[in-house]
């Protein structure tokens, strides 16, 4: 027989390393004499879509367009240090450096379009690849304010360090704030349990992601689906197995995971609470897509049998023994 | 990666001709889905191995045909091309569906039924829909032809009868109308790219309520793909009811003989065995 449930997890979780580790990220960016920007970041991209964010928060702050954007990332040789790609830091951490660094290159822009303009104040904004001067209503295009900090051997380069490193909580009580800020999930899983064999089909996950503000909205999806499927395969498949202190689950015929034939309908649901201390209010997703859904697939499946699973992956098995422990203590 | 001499023989003749001249230094390869991760992993089975013969271009192995009283399906026929023949689903679905669920797309439009078999592993998902169609596994050398039932074909895991000159041409089994009558199930604990952590197949005849023939075959439960006999004995000439489904659960569960491994333990498989069974049993009554 089969039996459906529905389970519902929800998590905070820290952005950054935390408890005072160091935590912090650098970014350079240089404009070139048509207005086009190298960003350099050693910020990793490692699928997750770093690459992206970064020039479009480089782009935003500067008024350009992405395709204005040249990154270059994680080459230890030329790129700043921007720790690694972990700890769901990197859109907030080197998200900001790239926003100072922009910053820092727009005040020196700032600077020139005042003396090249004629104007006494700093009252520009950049909008389309040109700065407006507000109450002159003057205007001059981007990449003619970049030529002449070229011709004229003015600095075009702007630098970002932000640092994240958060004061340690309490050794004595262990109270404080560890993390600067934390991202918040809650997702629900509908699924159907064979009581005769213990498979589990997943029918549906919603996955909700306060996510402060969602940068690249497709990329944050993709990193939500994905960290759904990792997910179900914590929950359901994932077991490392040793034999005499020698791992035997050691290709992917034994160390299983979901495959698309496993894979539900995934609903994302973004929430933007801005979190102020982050790029245009952005926080961290990447890990917190996935924690929420093994214990939402725990909780389903007691939803559906009244069995707590207690040791992970909910593989056959442990669901059928688990049925069977629960059946023999209902029968005395 | 072990290294190797690849020869691509243009005729059966041609490629027996190596088989015989190399013997234990030769091996078939055909789709090699399984081969090339044992090339790879240089696996002890191919210790020795120096020469793949190639048996991909002799088209002449790759066709399913009927007959008047019985089908053949070529050894180099793929397990996609069995999934979706019409004369296959036609005839013996219960074959086509078995096909379908090996492993993933590229996998079945690569692994072939005859390297499925060679291969002898106890959960070879073609083994066992088969072996209740009671098939033949006709087999060429140089030397002779000759014809093996696949219930004496495996000798144990990764051993068969075939010696080293020989290879399987065909496999048959005969046509009729009692084929339509069956089900192949197979469990494993994801819905793709899965080895069965159990299968069964059963074929069924009844009439008037009376069992007139079965045969149950299992996967994964045993070194080998097995044919239940003392389940197909218990069961034959018996009126079906309840009571008689339950005793014969009861009698697959002991009649399987499985190990505890990495996927699951003996008293699992045991136990779903005879799940399985009581499943396939339903669909076909």
């Amino acid at each position: 027989m089969k039996k459906r449930g529905v389970g519902i997890a929800s998590m905070y979780y820290g952005i950054g390393y935390g408890f005072n580790r160091p935590d912090h990220a650098a970014a350079t960016i240089e404009i070139a004499d048509d207005g086009s920007i190298t960003l350099l970041s050693g910020c990793c991209d490692i699928g997750q879509g770093s690459d992206t964010v970064l020039s479009q928060i480089a782009a935003e702050e500067l008024g350009l367009e992405y395709e204005d954007v040249h990154i270059i990332s994680a080459d230890t040789a030329v790129t700043p240090d921007a720790g690694a790609s972990t700890a769901s830091r990197q859109t907030f951490t080197s998200g900001n450096a790239v926003k100072m660094a922009a910053q820092d290159i727009k005040r020196k822009l700032f600077d020139h379009a005042r003396e090249l303009l004629g104007v006494d104040d700093d009252n520009f904004f950049v909008k389309n690849k040109i700065i407006y001067h507000k109450s002159s209503e003057k205007s001059i295009p981007i990449s003619s304010v970049a030529k002449s900090l070229h011709d004229r051997g003015k600095p075009f380069l702007g630098h970002g360090w932000y640092n994240n490193t958060t004061p340690d909580v309490n050794p004595e009580t262990n109270q404080g704030d560890a993390y600067a800020t934390y991202s918040f999930a809650t997702q629900v899983v509908d699924l159907e349990v064979d009581t005769e064999t213990g498979k589990v089909d997943i029918l549906e996950v919603v996955a909700i992601h306060g996510v402060g503000k969602a940068i690249n909205p497709v990329l944050c999806e993709g990193q939500i689906e994905g960290g759904v499927v990792q997910g179900m395969g914590y929950g359901l498949f994932e077991e490392v197995k040793s034999e005499n202190c020698v791992v035997v689950t050691k290709n992917f015929d034994n160390f299983l995971i979901p495959t698309a034939a496993d894979i539900p309908n995934i609903t994302s649901i973004i929430v933007e609470d801005e979190e102020p201390k982050g790029p245009y209010g952005a926080k961290g997703v990447g890990e917190p897509s996935l924690i929420p859904t093994a214990p939402a697939i725990i909780n389903a499946i007691y939803d559906a049998i009244g069995v707590r699973i207690f040791e992970l992956p909910a593989n056959l098995e442990r669901i059928i023994s688990a049925v069977q422990s629960t059946s023999d203590k209902e029968g005395r | 990666m072990q290294k190797f001499h690849f020869i691509n023989p243009k005729s059966l003749v041609e490629a027996l001709e190596y088989l015989n001249q190399y013997g234990k230094e030769a091996k078939i390869i055909a789709g090699g889905t399984d081969l090339l991760v044992q090339l790879r992993n240089e696996d002890d089975k191919l210790a020795g191995v120096k020469y793949l013969v190639s048996i991909d271009s002799l088209s002449d192995l790759r066709q399913i045909k009927i007959y008047e009283d019985y089908i053949s399906i070529g050894t180099l026929v793929n397990h996609a091309e069995i999934a979706s023949s019409k004369l296959i689903l036609d005839k013996v679905h219960f074959l086509s569906e078995a096909a379908s669920m090996i492993g993933s797309p590229q996998i079945r439009n690569r692994g072939t039924i005859g390297g499925n078999l060679v291969n002898a592993s106890p959960a070879a998902d073609m083994a066992v829909p088969l072996l209740i169609l009671d098939a033949i596994i006709k087999i060429e050398s140089l030397r002779e032809k000759r014809e093996v039932k696949l219930k004496d074909f495996f000798l144990g895991q990764g051993k068969t009868v075939l010696q080293d000159d020989e290879m399987i041409v065909e496999i048959k089994f005969e046509k009729s109308d009692l084929n339509k009558n069956g089900y192949f199930i197979k469990l494993g604990q994801r819905n793709a790219m899965t080895i069965a952590i159990a299968s069964i197949a059963v074929n069924l005849e009844v009439r008037q309520n009376k069992i007139i023939r079965i045969r149950v075959a299992a996967g994964s439960v045993a070194p080998i793909p097995i044919r239940l006999t003392v389940v197909e004995e218990f069961l034959k000439n018996k009126e079906i009811n309840n009571k008689l489904l339950e005793e014969a659960i009861n009698k697959v569960s002991e009649e399987v003989n499985p190990i505890s491994d990495i996927r699951a333990s003996t008293e699992y498989r045991r136990y779903v065995s005879g799940i399985l069974f009581k499943r396939s049993f339903k669909k076909l009554t």
